[in-house]
């Protein structure tokens, strides 16, 4: 069996998650091997959150924000994002994890084929770094 | 009470050093027996295994087979098993080398460093490195009550598991305005003005560490380095503090500058590594992720 | 015949004596358990070191923390200030008593029938209240950092130091003397000083009038036939060359004798203690020995019993009289440059900092020397005098006796002999 990779995205719901909705509504056709999950807002996001996705399995895990950042629906949530993302991101490197395996995206609600675009480049990446754990993946989404 | 009591000192990997003042602390050593009641401690001479021990104290982390043979073999001759220092229960500076695979050196090692609650059931658990005068105090106590009322039900922690922020004497005034306005490394605190460490841009380990130690690095001018492992409520010392910094770091700088700003500051961090994890390594989720990774625990 | 837990070092060694026809025909003490910490501090952030490194062993850790304090100092190039001098030496000296009662009164002396475990654990007591009133914690000590100290003790505290340094004094002196007289009517010690050792060279640092240095003063090499060069520590780390065998590591000048570093090292370098009470017990030892150098092992416990004296004398000294406390804490001007080296003469012995960092201080290469590397060696070849003995319990005792002699901590370090003198 081939190994597929599994990711997991997490899409602010005024912005990203809005993208998302209208590449359906729109027939923009994006790579199945993703589960998107809309939440109000991705600073709510843990770094333990994103290390335990990974830990459950997911092989690449996104997050899609408001652009420009500024314009976010809590004011400085994507700010907070950014900052443990990019700390996450460093400590990942230590502990020989790769960074590419954690994106971050910013949109506005129009940029439908961007987000498909996106993701499409996202699975690519992930595919040529390979499973995240040396366990073939069995299961199907 | 302390009658013909029996007590092990047990070394696994570290510098178990700390063993030491067990019995150099007067009340616990008085409730234990002192020296005479040492039956086993095998780098200080006592190296007959006994067939049963009232107490048994263990140091360290868990890096070989043998270790863990005889951890275990231990435990069921063994009526309070105590995880004493850090080491043994967080793998502490040790830990470390949670990510060599020192098996590849010898057969006998680990891939990775184990904690004593990895192996066996400890009945209860001194966090510190080393464990506090105080810290021992109460253990005394709860030694004391374990050995008078029988088999102990649970594990209990020694010391306090609230966060050292809480109580700490620094702690800012106002929780809205606070802010750190720069990312600082530690020998570049050079003077210290007595405000929170994160106000002077110097990562304290506060926020996510127990304050068992009673902020001792804290009232010496020094930001803590995690010692006493987390808080009650921390997953992660390392993910959920940054998770903290993310929060207050250039906090006025939000909506005005661009990523990139922040980025800088925070590549200031050349270790985040080793300064999130220098006594936690082994309990993060990260050397999970990276073990998971290397496939190492699957066969 | 293999003998785990080795006395002093616990399950991290095996004792490995081979036999035949009833004799000895090989003794080896092995590494079995490493820390493999050296691994994972390249890469480390430069400031992190001072925290770490104590790891290494902490009955040492002032000593490790602060010979990382001092090469990491001498990186970014800053000059320690007063107090901080002051208050490094206060610890030392310290951790210096500690070692010398815990390994005679733990380790060796149990070999020897002698049993002072219980006021050993009395001194200990004191130097552990001193040096928790010190640093919070009287293990992996916080206070010092790169130029300076974080903290320093207010007057009252000092005040309760001086208290405990006093008792300690005191009790550590009557210690000492019923100690010495003990030994002196000790048969199975007697006959044991009067053997053979074959000679070898001495490390350690000396300071300006022939005291014990410490972490201020030269490195003074002292040569079988008794000449004393004087060593910069650039050109010492050129010609240490490293040897190892399983997980066992050693270091010797190349070319050389093994080199002993530590108390019986110092006993042979210093010209003597210049202070009262240590002063005496060293005309005692030389009275004993019959002149210097010292070759056999079995002075070590005297040569320890010498210098916790003159350190609890030094403690008291200096905190009966503070003004070496005022001033700044921290000098923070710095050049910082790509390498930095220290040594401190702790009471196991020699330890060597050498570290390597990048443009962001991040380490790139170091080496780390330990007491238990230099003596390694030296040991290696008291083992072998005896082969040939009738392997029987006097013998196994005596082979136990000269690994706590020399006190050696197996586990610490693989070395990485990288990093040599030069930059
Ligand atoms: S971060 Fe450190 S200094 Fe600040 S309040 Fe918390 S424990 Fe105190
Ligand atoms: S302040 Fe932090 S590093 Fe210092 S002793 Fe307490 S827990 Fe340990």
């Amino acid at each position: 069996m081939t190994w597929e990779p599994w990711l997991i995205g997490f899409l602010e719901k005024w912005t990203a998650g809005l993208a998302a909705e209208s590449a359906g509504v729109n027939r923009v056709r994006y790579s199945p091997n993703i589960v998107l999950i809309n939440i109000p807002c991705p600073s709510r996001l843990s770094p333990v959150h994103i290390v335990k996705a990974f830990l459950a399995g997911a092989d690449g895990v996104y997050i899609g924000g408001s652009m420009p950042p500024a314009n976010c629906h809590y004011k400085v949530g994507n700010y907070k994002t950014f900052k443990r993302m990019y700390l996450l991101k460093k400590l990942m490197a230590q502990f020989g994890i790769e960074p590419e395996r954690l994106r971050m995206d910013w949109y506005v609600s129009p940029m439908y084929r961007a987000l498909a675009k996106n993701i499409d480049e996202f699975v690519e990446t992930i595919k040529k770094l390979g499973p995240i754990t040396s366990r073939e993946r069995v299961d199907g989404l | 009470m302390s009658e013909g009591l029996s007590i092990g000192f047990l070394e696994l990997t570290g510098c178990s050093t700390c063993l030491e003042n067990v019995l150099l602390h007067e009340k616990l050593s008085g409730i234990l027996g002192g020296l005479g009641s040492v039956k086993y401690w095998p780098s200080h001479g006592y190296t007959e295994e006994p067939d049963s021990l009232d107490v048994l104290f263990v140091s360290g982390a868990v890096r070989s087979r043998g270790q863990v043979e005889k951890l275990k073999k231990l435990r069921d001759k063994t009526r309070v098993l105590v995880a004493y220092g850090t080491c043994s229960i967080y793998g502490g500076l040790i830990g470390l080398t949670a990510l060599i695979d020192a098996s590849s050196r010898s057969g006998e090692f680990l891939e990775t460093v184990k904690t004593v609650p990895d192996i066996v059931e400890p009945d209860i658990l001194v966090t510190g490195c080393p464990p506090t005068r105080d810290q021992l105090d109460e253990l005394a106590g709860v030694i004391k009550d374990y050995l008078e009322n029988g088999k102990p039900r649970g594990k209990v922690f020694i010391g306090n598991r609230n966060s050292l922020c809480r109580d700490c004497p620094r702690k800012p005034r106002d929780p809205y305005r606070f802010e750190m306005p720069s990312i600082k490394r530690d020998h570049e605190l050079v003077e210290d003005d007595g405000r929170c460490f994160l106000e002077q841009g110097i990562l304290c380990l506060g926020p996510v560490t127990s304050s068992g130690c009673g902020h001792l690095c804290i009232l010496r001018g020094r930001p803590c380095m995690g010692c006493n492992g987390p808080a009650r409520g921390v997953v992660d010392q390392g993910l959920n503090y940054i998770s903290s910094i993310g929060s207050i770091l250039l906090k006025s700088m939000e909506r005005i500058r661009m990523f990139d700003y922040f980025a800088a500051e925070m590549d200031k961090l050349v270790d985040p590594m080793g300064y999130l994890y220098r006594y936690t390594l082994p309990k993060s989720l990260l050397t999970e992720l990276a073990l998971k990774k290397r496939g190492v625990g699957e066969k | 015949m293999i003998i785990n837990p080795v006395p002093g070092i616990g399950e991290d060694a095996r004792l490995v004596i081979g036999e035949e026809d009833g004799r000895v025909k090989s003794v080896r003490l092995e590494a079995v358990n490493k820390l493999f910490i050296e691994e994972v501090l390249r890469g480390r952030a430069l400031e992190l070191l001072p925290s770490i490194t104590p790891v290494f062993c902490s009955s040492d850790s002032w000593s490790y923390t602060v010979a990382s304090v001092m090469a990491v100092e001498d990186v970014l190039g800053r000059k320690p200030t007063i107090p901080a001098l002051g208050l490094r030496r206060l610890g030392l000296l310290l951790e210096i008593i500690e070692n010398h009662v815990r390994n005679n009164a733990f380790k060796t002396l149990p070999l020897l029938g002698v049993d002072v475990r219980g006021e050993a654990l009395r001194i200990l007591g004191y130097t552990i209240r001193i040096k928790e009133l010190l640093s919070g914690r009287s293990i992996n000590p916080i206070i010092y950092v790169p130029g300076g100290v974080s903290w320093r003790p207010d007057d009252k505290l000092i005040g309760e130091m001086a208290d405990y340094a006093r008792r300690l004094l005191e009790k550590i002196t009557v210690h000492s003397k019923k100690l010495i007289s003990n030994l002196k009517n000790n048969e199975f010690y007697n006959k044991l000083i009067k053997q053979e050792f074959n000679p070898t060279s001495y490390i350690g640092v000396i300071g300006r009038n022939g005291e014990p240095g410490i972490i201020n003063g030269e490195i003074a090499l002292l040569k079988p036939g008794g000449e004393v060069v004087k060593l910069e520590l650039k050109d010492l780390l050129d010609k240490l060359s490293v040897s190892s065998e399983g997980l066992s590591y050693w270091v010797e000048l190349s070319g050389d004798e093994p080199v002993r570093s530590g108390p019986l090292a110092r006993l042979n370098i210093v010209h003597g203690y210049p202070s009262e009470n240590a002063s005496s017990i060293y005309e005692e030892i030389l009275l004993i020995a019959g002149g210097k150098p010292v070759h056999n092992p079995f002075y070590t416990v005297l040569a320890r019993i010498a210098e916790s004296v003159y350190a609890a004398e030094l403690v008291y000294e200096s905190l009966s009289d503070t003004d070496w406390l005022s001033g700044s804490l921290v000098n923070p001007k710095e050049s910082p440059g790509k390498t930095g080296y220290s040594v401190v003469d702790s009471g196991r012995g020699l330890i060597i900092h050498s570290y390597v960092v990048d443009g962001k201080l991040v380490v790139r290469d170091l080496s780390i020397y330990t007491p238990s590397h230099f003596n390694y060696a030296a040991l290696r070849r008291d083992l072998s005098l005896l082969t040939g003995r009738v392997l029987g319990d006097e013998t196994v005792r005596l082979a136990e006796a000269l690994i706590t002699l020399s006190d050696l901590c197996v586990s610490e370090l693989t070395i990485n002999p990288v990093v040599k003198g030069e930059g």
